[in-house]
């Protein structure tokens, strides 16, 4: 072959330029750590990339949900355990009140009493992180509070809300205890829906409940089927002598069941599935329970329970007041306490399993952390040493051509004639 | 056969020798010029005469001078020259594209829109917290900013297109008005029987030069007129050179000639800048597009069913104002107070079921069967293959048009070796013919001596 000179000018910047680029390449690898520093570097593994880097990202925030909910989760426990033994120093006064000794002022134990209340409506208005612990999902006001004659203490808010965390990709997880759950007044209506009846079809249930002094109401329920799978709710409280307690009748709410498997699934467009009833010129205040009426094929009568005995503050106002009054808590009334005391050790159970399932996830989320970490190491890290290596290699080719091109490129026939 | 014939043999080969020592010297000064093919000097014996019943040599004579070239290795790099500009100018376009992205990197959408879903992730464990509001409108105006960029970013780059394509279709006419000019030139000599050298190493490097913009077809004629088309419409002969404009209908950018017919490119510079102008970045400005409306209709069809915590409560409000031509707009009512953001669904302010909705949205297949980010990250992963494989072809077509090179060069490059060489020899046989008219002297004083 003949050799001229451009060619050998041209191949040595062709190849040199080759050793240049692979050279860069290898510094901007090791520089930035990273494989991948442009999509074209490898474009599956950027598809790949990007995707894990969002997993990661996903996952550290439901890490973060789980921390917080940890700490939402140990407040209540906390708040639980105030009340607690709130309860219990009640119960121990009660017995040392009805202990004939002590008998001569029982004044001293209603302040007791009086007191332990007062630290239970703080417990129950407490607040963690700017959400009321006990309120539901509403905190728009305190969720309990003392009637304006301070003789009893009403619900504010609706507090039977949920409010439940994502904690991974596919699972929820229930945080609070909710206001209702631990301190009840829920009148709960069952029953089935005749769905094959014809609009207008009109269905009546009713119930007894009570306001806070004990007296007794009657809650009459009129259901008005308006059309397939939907009910307007009419309701009214009327007292002992038949009377009506709203001056004027409540509004109508509207029923939507889910036309498939029949259960309810929002109350006015709500969906939360119980209602607040509130008259508070009777210091009545509950919530109407309605998540187990449903619509089926075989209709069962609708009956409504009223379970207003776990409402410790109107229980504890009554002591109170009747012992300011010289009577001693009667038996129905210490049962009523102690029966709030096991509902507590219930609820605190049930708190502390919340808990277990949360450090458990906690867990299980920072394995899979550390799981896409190592897969995303894999697809951008770079082998230092590889690549140190390889850089290494590169420079000595360079400086060989470097050293060859020098010798060899400028000598010519020229240098050797000599004039 | 006289002495007068020594002089005339003699004096003829230092002329000889002379003109091959000027054409050694012009190869030399043009050994480092890459567009030049070396002259050979072609020398032949003069005609001989005949005296006294024998055949008596004349001497030497220049029968032409002629340059190395080899036709072959010419077409050839000219079917491999748009090969390679076409890859190298799509290379460093689609580099361009796949910086306005700049993925993978945390200011890229990717991370920005799994950001944004997060936050709202983070607000629906509680709701009513004003800081985590602040968070959800704060990613959301970050997203809006990088699409705004991305998506002008691509625009400029299109229009940068439009404006570099007008500069080279101005060159390719100049080019071509050149290779006409010098179809002239060229046949003055030619049809005189005349090589000229020079002329058709200018026009050689000219047609190279038309060679990289497009896929061009070219033909000679008996007196070496180059012809040529561009994409199968005439571009220049002997008489004419056509004239090229650049034309944008509906988007597509088109070649076409005075006489408004359009150049069927399929390769070449020219190639590379019309195909990512009308097809490529279109393309990735429409899949985002698509990403962006149905991520702004989603978020907002989900948040409008979200109740916010303002006293008295609104419902039925758009997250988004609007998405369009990659202008992502916040609802300014929402900018303006973060309790407008909507996440409760049943009216308690302690209610974020309608976030947890919105966050669930970025796993949910939204466009045929991808999620959001899918679709997104599948299209800078698509738009990182045709870079890289612009790439892959821009080294393997470097190759064939370096041992092309090689070729040519190894033929019609100069040898500076060759031509000190050959010059000694020139210089060796002109000094020899020199002695030879002393030598023819030195008899014809010896003679008149005698006479004398």
């Amino acid at each position: 072959m003949r050799i001229s000179d451009a060619m050998m000018s041209s191949g040595f910047l062709y190849n040199l330029n080759i050793t240049r680029t692979n050279e860069d390449k290898l510094r901007e690898e090791i520089s930035t750590g990273s494989k991948i520093n442009t999509p074209s570097d490898d474009p599956a593994g950027t598809a790949k990339l990007l995707n894990l880097n969002n997993q990661i990202a996903q996952t550290n925030v439901y890490a973060q949900n789980v921390q917080d909910s940890l700490s939402f989760n140990q407040e209540t426990n906390t708040e639980m355990e105030n009340i607690q033994s709130e309860v219990v120093n009640v119960m121990s006064s009660m017995t040392s009140a009805q202990n004939a000794t002590v008998n001569g002022n029982l004044n001293t134990f209603a302040d007791q009493i009086d007191s332990s209340l007062n630290l239970i409506l703080d417990s129950a208005n407490s607040q963690s992180n700017g959400k009321y612990i006990f309120g539901g999902t509403d905190f728009s006001n305190k969720p309990y509070a003392l009637s304006s004659d301070s003789k009893s203490v009403l619900t504010q808010v609706n507090n039977s809300g949920v409010q439940s965390v994502r904690v991974s990709s596919n699972s929820v997880q229930k945080i609070n205890i909710t206001g209702t759950e631990l301190f009840g007044t829920i009148v709960k209506q069952t029953g089935t829906f005749d769905s094959a009846a014809s609009n207008g079809t009109v269905t009546n249930s009713s119930s007894k409940v009570y306001d806070n002094a004990g007296n007794a109401y009657d809650l009459n329920l009129t259901y008005t089927k308006t059309a397939t799978d939907t009910y307007s709710l009419n309701y009214d409280i009327k007292d002992s002598t038949g009377a009506s307690v709203f001056s004027t009748p409540p509004a109508a709410s509207t029923l939507k069941f889910d036309p498939t498997n029949k259960q309810l699934v929002s109350i006015d467009n709500s969906s939360n599935t119980s209602l607040n009833i509130k008259s508070p010129t009777n210091n009545i205040n509950f919530n109407l329970d309605l998540s187990s009426v449903q619509e089926g094929t075989t209709p069962q009568a609708l009956t409504a329970t009223a379970n207003q005995t776990t409402d410790i503050f109107n229980t504890l106002v009554a002591i109170r007041d009747e012992l300011r009054s010289g009577t001693l808590p009667t038996d129905a009334q210490v049962q009523a306490v102690s029966d709030f005391n096991s509902h507590i050790l219930d609820k605190l159970a049930a708190a502390g399993n919340t808990s277990d399932q949360l450090s458990s996830t906690n867990d299980l989320l920072t394995a899979h952390t550390a799981v896409l970490t190592g897969m995303e190491s894999q697809v951008q890290s770079v082998d230092v040493a590889q690549a140190v290596i390889d850089l290494q290699n590169q420079d000595n080719v360079l400086q060989q051509s470097l050293k060859v091109a020098a010798t060899i490129l400028p000598k010519t026939l020229m240098d050797y004639i000599t004039t | 056969m006289s002495l007068g014939s020594i002089f005339d043999i003699s004096t003829r080969s230092l002329g000889v020798y002379q003109s091959a020592l000027e054409v050694a010297s012009n190869n030399i000064a043009n050994s480092a010029n890459p567009d030049y093919s070396r002259q050979q000097v072609n020398l032949t014996t003069e005609t001989p005469n005949v005296a006294g019943g024998f055949v008596w040599g004349a001497g030497i004579k220049i029968e032409d001078i002629t340059r190395v070239r080899d036709s072959f290795t010419d077409n050839q790099i000219r079917s491999n020259n748009p090969k390679n500009s076409e890859s190298s100018n799509r290379s460093e376009l689609m580099g361009q594209i796949e910086d306005s992205f700049s993925e993978p990197s945390d200011s890229g959408i990717s991370t920005l829109m799994n950001n944004f879903f997060n936050s709202w992730q983070q607000l629906a464990v509680t709701p009513n917290s004003t800081a985590l509001r602040q968070n959800v409108l704060s990613s959301a105006e970050s997203l809006s900013n990088q699409v705004s960029s991305v998506y002008s970013s691509l625009t400029q780059t299109r229009s940068d297109i439009m404006t570099d394509l007008k500069t080279k279709v101005g060159t390719l006419n100049d080019d071509l008005k050149q290779v006409q000019q010098l179809n002239a030139q060229i046949f003055q000599f030619t049809s005189a029987g005349q090589s000229p050298n020079d002329l058709l190493d200018q026009r050689d490097k000219v047609i190279d030069d038309l060679s990289k913009m497009g896929n061009i077809t070219v033909s000679y004629d008996n007196n070496n007129s180059a012809t040529i088309s561009i994409g199968g419409v005439f571009a220049c002969d002997k008489e004419n050179a056509n004239q090229f404009s650049v034309s944008d209908n509906n988007g597509q950018a088109t070649i076409v000639s005075k006489n408004n017919v359009s150049a069927v490119l399929n390769s070449g510079d020219l190639f590379a800048d019309t195909d990512i102008y009308s097809n490529e970045i279109p393309n990735d400005l429409a899949t985002l597009d698509q990403v962006f409306s149905t991520f702004t209709s989603q978020v907002n069809a989900v948040h409008q069913s979200g109740t916010n915590i303002e006293n008295p409560s609104g419902t039925n409000i758009n997250f988004f104002d609007s998405y369009n031509n990659g202008v992502l707009k916040i609802n300014p009512a929402i900018v303006a107070d973060t309790n407008k953001i909507a996440v409760s669904s049943d009216g308690t302010s302690g209610n974020g079921d309608i976030a947890a909705k919105i966050a669930d949205l970025s796993s949910q297949p939204l466009i045929n069967g991808q999620t959001l980010q899918d679709t997104y990250s599948s299209l800078v992963s698509q738009i990182g293959t045709k870079k890289q494989s612009a790439d892959q072809s821009v080294t393997a077509t470097s190759l064939i048009q370096q041992q092309l090179a090689t070729q040519k060069s190894s033929y019609s490059g100069v040898s500076v070796d060759e031509e000190m060489s050959n010059i000694l020899m020139y210089q060796r046989s002109y000094e020899a013919s020199a002695k030879l008219v002393q030598v023819a002297n030195e008899c014809l004083q010896t003679l008149l001596t005698t006479v004398t």
